[in-house]
């Protein structure tokens, strides 16, 4: 202990002037007779029990000597070293504090209600043996059959309990219903509402939407069928066409081929994406879009354009990762083992473990070994073949920043090369300017009236704050001077203000920036504009902008990518795009793990990990490994069967033989 | 305004070019197109945009101040445009306290399902709790066999340490005479010395009599009218509570009956509050568990973390 056994601050051991919470625990270490040399674990627990919860109103002497070398002798009890923390966890006004003793703490379930969340009197009550908590803690599937028992022939309840039920039970079975036909039975009713991915909390508001019987409205959906494995795809269909029948119209942004095919009426924009974009390409039946002769929609709808499906499959490096013993969440003790050097592609309906398997358990493992994050992984015996990878990085939807100072630009590290091109320019060796002076967020360049921001925030007291354009700059985010330097006929905030496509053309003299450029329009961003505020970038524009940049690094050929599902918000041309950019980094030797239930993305896998067979209680098991072929061969794979309906419908394929 | 579509007309948002586009009303219509091909501006920041603006303008100008100004999206018209509703993904709630129970509403109505139908247990012993009146009461009773020999008490301490001289004292002054202390009985003309740091019962003896089934209507009127009179008595005294101790004879041991006018346990005495939906809410004080507030998660110093297992036996 003396050698700094508790990692909290000022326990860690004695400093040279002693220090106040050492000297507390010497003296408690003397008066219990405890030995602050030996190991922790010899230490016997009542006496360690002393030290961290403290003497529970015994008294100590302390003897305290203080930096100055002046000495107080006084008698108290001693509070614990955890009590302590807490307690200057719950008092302090320093954030700093604050967060450097958060790092002792864990979440952990409420002692006294286990996590129940309710008064022990209202767990006490119960409807057919079971309690309320009981009944949120099934996944939906189960709550339905239970409340339809209860409201069935077979109803446990009496005569009277059954007229007053009566009415609520019609509405949960229907509410429950709505979930289960969104493809969300896995889902308890306890879950938190924060930890639901994106597309689950869409579909969670499309239940209730349906549920509440309106007619004559206009619904706006956002591609709904994110994350949503094709099985499940017809049941949200079918209710997306139940709000139709029920005479509303049904208005969906949507790339999923399935989707467009069911829709009565689609408006196909471009062609091309940004700038290129804006223009109606074709509008009419499904049929319609197909027999388009311009439309990329209808090329790829037809089949006439297709993503190919690899002739041969890569063998891989021959070398294994191995995960052993897999028990997080849903997972049934899973050993998994993963090709290196491949393409994988880990598919399973909504909820089967996916992203448990690979981003709690194997992402976090090794993380915290390879890159020595700070990360809990998920429950596992161990993982086997980690000396064949020296990197793990994961590309996920996570925002690439919260401040709207960071940009695709600074985010790549492109910003930092253009800066430097402005500052060679004649203009600025004549005026003396450096990179720095074409900096938004240093004093310089920028313009002070809103220090870089380009808007200023005006505060209306209750109301919510209010975003106005720079009276000064105009949004421009720079000083007069600092736009007068121009490159070809573009100032700074003209660069910043183009798209990438536009600034391939302008840079096209500079290979490394057309390098990070190109990268950019290779994964489908030709159109964002270089100096996009971070916060305003999509989930899958975000997850693109990171693939970019790990693009350009340079490969080790021994990097392990996670990618969860990065063909949200792509359309097939840009799946397309994206896959070849998938395998460069195969073929560079690395391995990529992708998520994914896009069709054409899987059939171009290496090697499939299908969980199943459902989804929560009923998932966490592994179905069928193996090439896409292989998959196709196994009867209760379910990613297999629509693989094969999927080939069939685009045939001449190899691998559909 | 009888047109079955609704007709944008001129939409220039972020890059869209000036376009007119009808989209039938009543069918399910996808937009497709590239990535930043301008998608999400006609859905969502033209059509869906000026829905909103619209719905919001019907509302009077004070209601509108707190919702704050909405920009007019950039397109000449929008004809035959319906209440609109978004739903997108992004409006999660990242209240710890949404669940997906809360948000789909069905919580509410379990909440009120288990108020009106669900069935109360002593959180202490998980017996059913049942509020019965004394009228109820003596129609348990009158259901025993006859000649059962019954003791009916008023409880008055339940498993608490203490002397009590005082209580005994209440006891005598109320008329009994008689005391049920920890199971056995004294009479209260005795000197009653109790160990102050054991926990005791102690209960009044309010009447002890044997069930008849007369013949006589007279009779087992008298009779009845003896057992509610006793029963209402030992209710008062007992604030609710009633024990009855129905003694043993050959065949079987003898046993206590509990009986309580509240919603309560009995034996245990712990009350349980009237059962209303809001007891099964976490977010409000009736319903939650007073430890975590509600959370069902406290965050705590972890002992495994503040000595970290590599550095344990340094």
């Amino acid at each position: 202990m003396r050698e700094g056994a508790i990692a909290a601050l000022e326990w860690n051991g004695p400093r040279e002037e002693g220090g106040y919470y050492w000297q507390m625990l010497e003296a408690v270490a003397r008066a219990f007779h405890i030995d602050l040399d030996k190991p922790v674990e010899e230490v016997p627990k009542e006496k360690l029990d002393l030290i961290l919860y403290g003497t529970r109103g015994r008294e100590v002497p302390i003897h305290y000597r203080t930096a100055q070398g002046r000495e107080f002798t006084f008698v108290r009890d001693f509070e614990g070293v955890i009590p302590n923390l807490e307690r200057r966890y719950r008092e302090t006004g320093s954030d700093y504090i604050r967060d450097r003793i958060a790092e002792f703490m864990s979440d952990r379930p409420c002692p006294a209600c286990k996590g129940a969340r309710l008064r022990p009197e209202a767990l006490a009550v119960t409807v057919d043996g079971y309690n309320i908590v009981e009944v949120t803690s099934w996944p939906i599937h189960r709550t339905l059959q239970w409340v339809e028992r209860l409201s069935g022939p077979q109803t446990p309840l009496g005569e009277r309990q059954r007229a007053i039920a009566d009415r609520v039970l019609k509405e949960i079975k229907a509410r429950l219903g709505f979930l289960v036909n969104v493809g969300l039975d896995y889902l308890t009713l306890n879950r938190s509402a924060a930890t639901l991915s994106g597309g689950e909390a869409q579909r969670i508001r499309l239940a209730t939407q349906v549920g509440s019987q309106l007619m004559g409205v206009l619904y706006v959906l956002d591609e709904p069928s994110i994350g949503l494995h094709p099985r499940d795809n017809d049941r949200l269909l079918r209710t997306l066409c139940g709000l139709r029948d029920l005479g509303n119209t049904v208005l969906v942004v949507e790339h999923d081929e399935e989707t467009i095919r069911t829709a009565d009426w689609v408006l196909d924009l471009g062609p091309g994406a940004g700038e290129h974009g804006g223009w109606v390409v074709a509008q009419g039946t499904p049929q319609d879009i197909m027999q388009h002769p311009t439309s990329l929609t209808g090329a790829y709808l037809s089949g006439r354009l297709r993503i190919p499906v690899p002739s041969q499959r890569r063998s891989g490096n021959g070398k294994w990762l191995t995960i052993i013993g897999a028990r997080a969440n849903n997972l049934k003790n899973l050993t998994v083992r993963i090709p290196l050097g491949k393409f994988v592609c880990i598919t399973g309906v909504s909820g089967s473990g996916k992203s448990t398997l690979m981003v709690d358990v194997l992402y976090n493992a090794l993380a915290a070994r390879l890159m020595g994050a700070r990360v809990q992984s998920g429950e596992h015996d161990r993982i086997e073949g980690v000396e064949h990878l020296d990197k793990v990085i994961n590309i996920d939807q996570s925002p690439i920043g919260r401040t709207p100072r960071s940009n695709p630009a600074t985010y790549t590290g492109l910003f930092d090369e253009i800066r430097k091109l402005f500052a060679e320019l004649p203009e600025s060796k004549v005026r003396g300017y450096r990179p720095g002076r074409f900096s938004f967020n240093v004093h310089g360049g920028r313009c002070e009236a809103c220090q870089g921001q380009g808007e200023l925030r005006i505060e209306m007291q209750f109301l919510p704050d209010i975003y106005v354009p720079c009276d000064v700059c105009h949004g421009k985010r720079f000083n007069r001077e600092t736009l007068q330097v121009r490159f070809k006929e573009y100032n700074i905030a003209d660069v910043l203000d183009m798209t990438v496509e536009k600034a391939l053309e302008v840079f096209s003299a500079f290979p490394a920036m057309v390098n990070k450029l190109r990268l950019l329009q290779d994964v489908g961003l030709g159109y964002i504009r270089l100096g996009q505020p971070a916060p305003t970038l999509s989930g899958g524009e975000a997850q693109r902008v990171k693939l970019a940049r790990e693009l350009s690094r340079r490969a080790t050929g021994r990097t392990l990518y996670v990618l969860d599902e990065p063909s949200v918000g792509l359309h097939a041309a840009d799946v397309h795009r994206l896959i070849e950019v998938l395998q460069r980094l195969v073929d560079a030797g690395n391995t990529v793990i992708v998520i994914e239930h896009n069709l054409d993305i899987i059939k171009t896998a290496d090697w499939i990990i299908d969980l199943g067979p459902e989804g929560g209680e009923r998932g966490g098991e592994i179905i069928a490994e193996g090439t896409p072929e292989a998959i196709m061969q196994v009867e209760h794979s379910y990613t297999g069967q629509f693989l094969r309906r999927h080939l069939q419908l685009t045939p001449g394929i190899p691998g559909t033989s | 305004m009888a047109s079955n579509v609704i007709r944008v007309v001129g939409a220039r948002v972020h890059n869209l070019k000036n376009i007119t586009v009808e989209i039938p009303r009543d069918k399910l219509v996808v937009i497709t197109g590239l990535s930043g091909s301008g998608k999400s501006s006609l859905a969502f920041d033209t059509i869906f945009a000026e829905g909103q603006r619209r719905y919001v303008e019907s509302l009077s100008a004070y209601a509108r101040q707190f919702i704050g100004q909405m920009e007019k999206p950039d397109v000449d018209a929008i004809e035959g445009l319906s209440p609109a509703v978004s739903i997108d993904q992004k409006s999660t709630s990242h209240n710890p306290r949404s669940t997906v129970g809360t948000v789909t509403e069905i919580y509410d109505y379990l909440r009120l399902l288990f108020a009106r139908v669900g069935v109360p247990h002593c959180p202490i012993c998980g017996r059913e709790v049942r509020r019965q009146s004394a009228e109820e009461i003596v129609n348990a009773l009158e259901q025993l066999p006859e000649g059962t020999r019954l003791i009916l008490l008023a409880p008055l301490v339940r498993g608490r340490k203490g002397t009590y001289q005082a209580v005994f004292e209440e006891i005598r002054k109320a008329g009994f005479t008689r005391t049920r202390v920890d199971g056995t009985i004294y009479s209260l003309d005795e000197e009653i010395q109790l160990d102050r740091y054991k926990q005791h019962t102690i209960e009044a003896v309010v009447d002890r009599l044997v069930l008849r089934r007369s013949e006589d209507e007279e009779e087992r009127k008298a009779a009845r009218t003896r057992l509610t009179d006793s029963v209402e008595t030992a209710l008062k005294f007992g604030e609710g509570y009633l024990t009855v101790q129905v003694l043993g004879d050959e065949t079987q041991a003898a046993r206590d009956l509990y009986f309580s006018e509240h919603l309560a346990c009995p034996e245990h005495g712990v009350s349980l509050p009237e059962i209303e939906p809001r007891t099964f809410s976490f977010n409000t004080p009736h319903g939650a568990c007073p430890e975590c507030q509600g959370l069902g998660s406290k965050l705590e110093i972890d002992p495994q973390r503040l000595i970290p297992r590599s550095i344990r036996s340094a």
